[in-house]
């Protein structure tokens, strides 16, 4: 067993993983828990723009195919698509650490209401006005009244874990 | 008005008559989009680059490209209109964007995007990529204001389809900046998806162009069993709610494995054709050295005077002052300039050039071909390959300016990618029951176990027998 080093962006990415437990599902949770990591100063640099899904980092992406470190197995749901499982190619250690912490709580969060949560975070940074309002005419297919409720909820208690900079201040 | 003075109406080899309806106040603005010089400059552009050098006929432009596109996405609307509900403006929107979404391509299309790239980083230059200078186009050339008798924001409308995929960072073009990010419709797989316009034209036109018989595709086929289905959506394994999606209907799915079999055969045979790529690193040298020469100043060795096209839009990257305005370089500007880079006092620029002009290419080795035959297991394949890789770039790849000996060449292509970011939009959806849907690669075993195609190829000078035997003897072990 060993706990990874962070020093390049598959390692980083790979530290992700290792300390949400060593597996994580899906590529838009990965991507959003990766970014909120760098809101929060958890990670810095990954480098992420707007795309279809809400904060999106191209090098987070790369990074996460399989390589040495990480293992990608794609998955079907049963309503035709399909997902990604990451997890690592060799065990790991979990710390738990106020970082690890948070990881866990935003992987076992639902990914709609990830997805959502981390849009409206992506939302306030770029000083929109009313962010869970952009959420809602970004995404008016998955905004709907209970999962925008959820992610509100879900906002809330990633404000209490501790990390090195606090989310940014979403007001309604 | 007579149906003569009514429409305007182009011959094409793929679609007959593409027709503009001149009382039609879109396809009347769409025409005189078309007759602008910006557009125009896609007369002069050949869709393949250097494929003519292998396939003597595929000599067609950009330009007819980008009419068939418009004429497919209106083809595609139709399928929309016909299962769906029409919405007038954001079929207008994907109609402009499918005829627009070349415009910045420059000279031999991916070629030169190679070549730049490349001596952007070795030179620390910034540059734009095809799809920021088509943005750019689309909102401050003459275009933009065409399109804007068609409302105020419609040009930028326009560029964010185009940016479908999002490969332009918006916040780069000052119009874009404030611009709202775009909610995806099934209009925009119109113009960006594994059925957009662009991809159905591109294969039946090459096809043509080039002469090949295979990798054919059941067009009218495709398009009378393509549906509009209410999608589930989600992210990642959870569920949330359902989009409309071009979706195939049962009796199109050999259709549709024909089409993705057909995109990688063409791939194989013409796109990453071993000629036409050892020409486009003869290229990717050019462009390198005389980049290589106007950074120690030492430009009147190129041969080209400081008023030519391709001198004034170097120049420009590298002094950091690129406007799009510079951006007007054509596969005709390039072949003019050919015969006075074969006198160019610099030996490398002579070689390249002349070997461009004259097709005097290197000889191919390609990796792949010679072990796949030996090594069956794609792991071990792979493992072997990389190992050639780094042996031969240490012994025999010059990192120098010069004329090189060896030059390596590598690609792949992967048939269909499943494509969760996008979902459906970037997917191909099968209709399994009334209301039940599937990913093609779920129901179709061919499609499922196609493999990413892969190449490796060392090109060598044909007067080093010596290395062309020590590169051989490397990869036979």
């Amino acid at each position: 067993m060993n706990s990874v080093d962070v020093d390049s962006i598959e390692k980083r990415v790979a530290s992700i993983i290792a300390d949400g437990g060593g597996v994580i599902v899906g590529r838009t949770r990965l991507q959003k828990i990766a970014y909120l990591l760098t809101v929060v100063g958890f990670e810095d640099d990954l480098q992420y723009g707007y795309k279809y899904y809400g904060p999106y980092s191209e090098v987070v992406a790369a990074a996460s195919s399989n390589n040495s470190l990480i293992r990608e197995e794609i998955t079907y749901t049963d309503w035709g698509s399909f997902y990604s499982i990451f997890s690592l190619a060799e065990s790991s250690v979990v710390q738990n650490t106020d970082r690890s912490n948070f990881i866990i709580k935003l992987k076992d969060s639902n990914a709609v209401v990830l997805e959502l949560m981390a849009t409206a975070v992506y939302c306030a940074k770029e000083k929109y006005d009313n962010p869970w309002q952009a959420v809602m005419n970004l995404k008016p297919e998955k905004a709907s009244k209970n999962m925008l409720s959820d992610a509100k909820r879900l906002y809330s208690e990633m404000l209490e874990f501790i990390t090195p900079r606090p989310l940014p201040k979403i007001t309604e | 008005m007579s149906a003569t003075e009514r429409y305007q109406r182009i011959r094409d080899p793929i679609h007959s008559v593409i027709t503009f309806d001149m009382q039609d106040e879109f396809e009347k603005t769409m025409w005189d989009v078309v007759q602008t010089p910006t557009f125009q400059r896609l007369r002069r552009i050949k869709q393949l680059g250097f494929s003519e050098l292998v396939y003597p006929g595929a000599t067609h432009s950009r330009f007819a490209h980008s009419l068939g596109v418009f004429h497919t996405a209106r083809q595609l609307a139709g399928v929309i209109a016909k299962n769906s509900t029409r919405s007038e403006s954001k079929e207008r929107i994907a109609l402009a964007a499918a005829l627009l979404h070349d415009v910045g391509h420059g000279p031999f299309s991916h070629a030169y995007e190679g070549a730049i790239s490349i001596a952007a980083k070795k030179y620390k230059f910034n540059y734009n990529a095809h799809e920021h200078m088509s943005l750019e186009l689309i909102l401050n050339s003459e275009i933009g204001s065409i399109l804007s008798n068609l409302g105020s924001g419609f040009a930028q409308d326009v560029a964010m389809m185009v940016n479908t995929e999002g490969k332009v960072n918006t916040n780069e073009i000052t119009s874009l900046k404030n611009e709202k990010k775009p909610i995806l419709s099934i209009y925009n797989s119109i113009v960006s998806s594994q059925f957009d316009a662009d991809r159905l034209d591109y294969m039946r036109r090459d096809r043509f162009m080039t002469g090949t018989q295979h990798a054919g595709i059941d067009f009218d086929w495709i398009l009378s069993n393509l549906e509009v289905g209410k999608v589930p959506i989600g992210t990642d394994d959870n569920n949330s709610s359902k989009v409309q999606s071009f979706v195939i209907n049962p009796k199109n799915i050999l259709a549709i494995e024909a089409y993705i079999l057909g995109n990688l055969q063409l791939h194989q045979t013409v796109y990453f054709h071993k000629t036409t790529r050892g020409i486009e690193k003869f290229f990717t040298e050019l462009v390198l050295r005389i980049f290589y020469l106007l950074t120690i100043d030492k430009s009147e060795n190129i041969g080209l005077t400081n008023n030519n096209p391709i001198i004034k839009l170097f120049s420009s990257y590298i002094k950091g002052d690129f406007s799009y305005h510079h951006y007007n370089l054509d596969d005709s500007i390039f072949y003019g300039s050919l015969p006075l880079l074969e006198n160019s006092e610099d030996e490398v620029i002579r070689f390249y050039s002349q070997s461009i002009k004259n097709r005097q290419i290197y000889s191919c080795i390609d990796v792949y071909k010679i072990l796949q035959s030996q090594i069956y297991d794609e792991v071990r394949l792979d493992e072997r390959i990389s190992e050639i890789k780094t042996k031969v770039i240490s012994e025999f790849i010059d990192k120098n300016n010069e004329i090189k000996s060896v030059i390596m060449d590598e690609g792949d292509r992967n048939p269909y990618k499943l494509k969760q970011e996008n979902y459906p939009f970037g997917s191909i959806i099968a209709r399994t029951g009334k209301d039940s849907f599937k990913d093609i690669s779920m129901i179709s075993k061919v499609i499922k176990s196609l493999e990413t195609y892969k190449f490796l190829r060392f090109y060598v000078r044909r007067d080093q027998d010596e290395i062309i035997n020590s590169i051989t003897k490397i990869i036979t072990g």
